[in-house]
């Protein structure tokens, strides 16, 4: 008996959303139907096999204008990593001042991603 | 009472102020940024995720890193910002009464202003919500200030009203820091946010959209302890028996944003049915010398036509105080008209058009089509198309036109979206 997987993808590349169906049997490729361009079916493939996300995310700040800054992952992780990494970046603690782009969290959970700043922070005491 | 003298005054340090001022200031003119908050930046400190930046910076930017790179732009010029200011009058000859806490009130006398002050969330009340007065029911961007920014947790279980991108960025948000989402409620039989938002952040952790649904009821004494929901009919009437009671501390409202409109009320500054001031392609009043721009012009959903539209109006804002001595133009002014499928179109008025006369038009479908056709129309003959693979009322449609004088008739050229024409037999 052959053992068929399908997955149902929704494409994110366009306005359009085609439903993209995607199907695996042991041994040969996965086929990819539904997607009327290129990109979708890239994106459909990519979804199937590693989906990504970027982190998005707050950090706690000491000292600053404001007690949480924004942080972004500088490049996409994988999704089921997401809930980790909001959980992980969340019991540190950043102290002001924080410029953007500064990395706030190197190879994060070892994934080769690093957490960067989205936005400068002032310190309360030097008050922009 | 302080009292201050400037070229060109701009109302509102988001990212429509600051496009505005830096462009205002790269004519030579004085310029000074009004704003309420400590800091500049508007809402896009508070929109943590990405998807900025990518027309104007051609790259994806979170909404804080959009607003740095306009915020670190001022360092380079002489522009005056006041912040934790609030602006409380506008008059029609220009002047400004701002209050703060340290100067008290502030008398500003401006050759130019431009309006950017953005726009407000619509609350439960716009909607009449029947049901308790309670703790726990937030506009979700309030919600998202509180967390983004803050550092509060506003909800354990929520229900979010309205699948605007706001309010399924926050159930993805909520979900993130620990929330549980119960559910999106949406009255529309469609997510009226864009297909991304509702895969990446409802179905990617399983947080059910519910379609052609509303909330009937909120039940709480002191907090909210739960909403009734009751699918609708084709005209948002609740059915009868298909009513359910669900859990949550929290219900966040995500239904719709309206501009500001209380300053440009105080100037005499007319409305138009965007919700904003009535404009022409200047971007430019009812009442000379006052500009607008950005979301309390129109609603927009992209940040980058915000700052391009605030750059028009900062420079034409600039160009009014060199050259106020321009007197009426000798044409009537031309009146653009929405047509078919087009809800409004931005500006409503074209008062200088000469060959040369490049104009932003910016409007939106009433109805989602495929294959469609953007005609500019005038007089029977179409003057300019543009092909769109899809249009839907969530996305701004925005095309830069250069019309030729003489084929405007009758003074009136109409906007409309139209079917892509079959090729048609000879």
């Amino acid at each position: 008996m052959t053992q068929e997987k399908v997955a149902h993808i929704t494409c994110i590349i366009c306005p359009n959303g085609c439903q993209i169906t995607v199907s695996e049997r042991p041994g040969s490729p996965p086929q990819i139907e539904g997607s009327t361009c290129k990109r979708g079916m890239e994106y459909a493939g990519q979804e199937y096999r590693d989906p990504k996300r970027m982190l998005i995310t707050t950090m706690r700040v000491d000292g600053g204008t404001l007690p949480v800054i924004p942080v972004r992952s500088n490049k996409e992780l994988p999704k089921e990593r997401i809930f980790d990494a909001v959980e992980h970046v969340s019991h540190i603690a950043l102290r002001a001042p924080i410029k953007m782009g500064t990395v706030v969290v190197p190879n994060l959970l070892n994934l080769g991603v690093d957490v960067i700043a989205s936005r400068d922070i002032g310190s309360v005491s030097a008050s922009q | 009472m302080k009292e201050v003298a400037t070229d060109v005054a701009v109302i509102g340090g988001g990212p429509s102020g600051l496009a505005a001022a830096l462009e205002a200031a790269k004519n030579g003119v004085r310029v000074l940024v009004l704003e309420r908050d400590f800091e500049l930046g508007g809402i896009l400190q508070q929109c943590i995720h990405n998807g900025f930046g990518l027309r104007y910076f051609k790259e994806e930017l979170t909404g804080p890193e959009y607003a740095q790179r306009f915020i670190n732009q001022l360092a380079g010029t002489n522009i005056e910002v006041l912040r934790d200011t609030m602006v409380v009058d506008l008059k029609p000859d220009r002047s400004i009464t701002a209050v703060n806490k340290s100067d008290g009130v502030v008398m500003i006398r401006s050759q130019a202003v431009v309006l950017a002050m953005g726009c407000r969330e619509r609350a439960r009340g716009a909607i009449n919500i029947p049901g308790d007065r309670c703790a726990g029911i937030f506009p979700a961007g309030l919600a998202q200030r509180f967390v983004n920014m803050e550092g509060y947790m506003p909800a354990k279980s929520v229900v979010i009203v309205g699948s605007g991108d706001i309010g399924m960025i926050m159930a993805r948000r909520l979900t993130l820091e620990g929330a549980k989402v119960n559910a999106v409620v949406e009255v529309l039989p469609y997510a009226a946010g864009l297909i991304r938002n509702r895969v990446q952040c409802l179905e990617d952790y399983n947080i059910p959209l519910h379609l052609c649904h509303t909330v009937t009821h909120i039940h709480g004494k002191d907090r909210v302890e739960g909403v009734t929901i009751s699918q609708v009919d084709d005209k948002w009437r609740p059915l009868p028996g298909t009513s359910r009671y669900i859990e949550c501390d929290t219900v966040l409202f995500s239904v719709g944003l309206i501009p500001e409109n209380e300053l440009s009320q105080k100037a005499g500054v007319a409305l138009s049915s965007t919700g904003g001031p009535v404009v022409n392609e200047l971007c430019e009043t009812s009442v000379p010398g006052i500009f607008a721009a950005g979301n309390v012009l129109q609603v927009h959903d992209l940040v980058d036509w915000v700052t391009l539209e605030a750059q028009r109006a900062g420079n034409n804002a600039a160009q009014y105080v060199k050259d106020s001595a321009k007197g009426p133009t000798e044409r009537e002014r031309i009146k653009v008209i929405p047509g078919d499928n087009v809800g409004y179109v931005v500006p409503q008025f074209v008062d200088h058009l000469t060959t040369d006369t490049r104009i932003q038009f910016s409007f939106r479908p009433k109805a989602p089509d495929q294959n469609a056709q953007t005609q500019i129309e005038s007089g029977g003959s179409v003057l300019l198309k543009r092909k769109h693979p899809h249009v839907i009322p969530s996305e701004m449609i925005n095309v830069v036109a250069r019309l030729d004088p003489a084929a405007v008739k009758n003074e009136e050229i109409t906007v409309r979206i139209v079917p892509q024409p079959q090729k048609e037999a000879q």
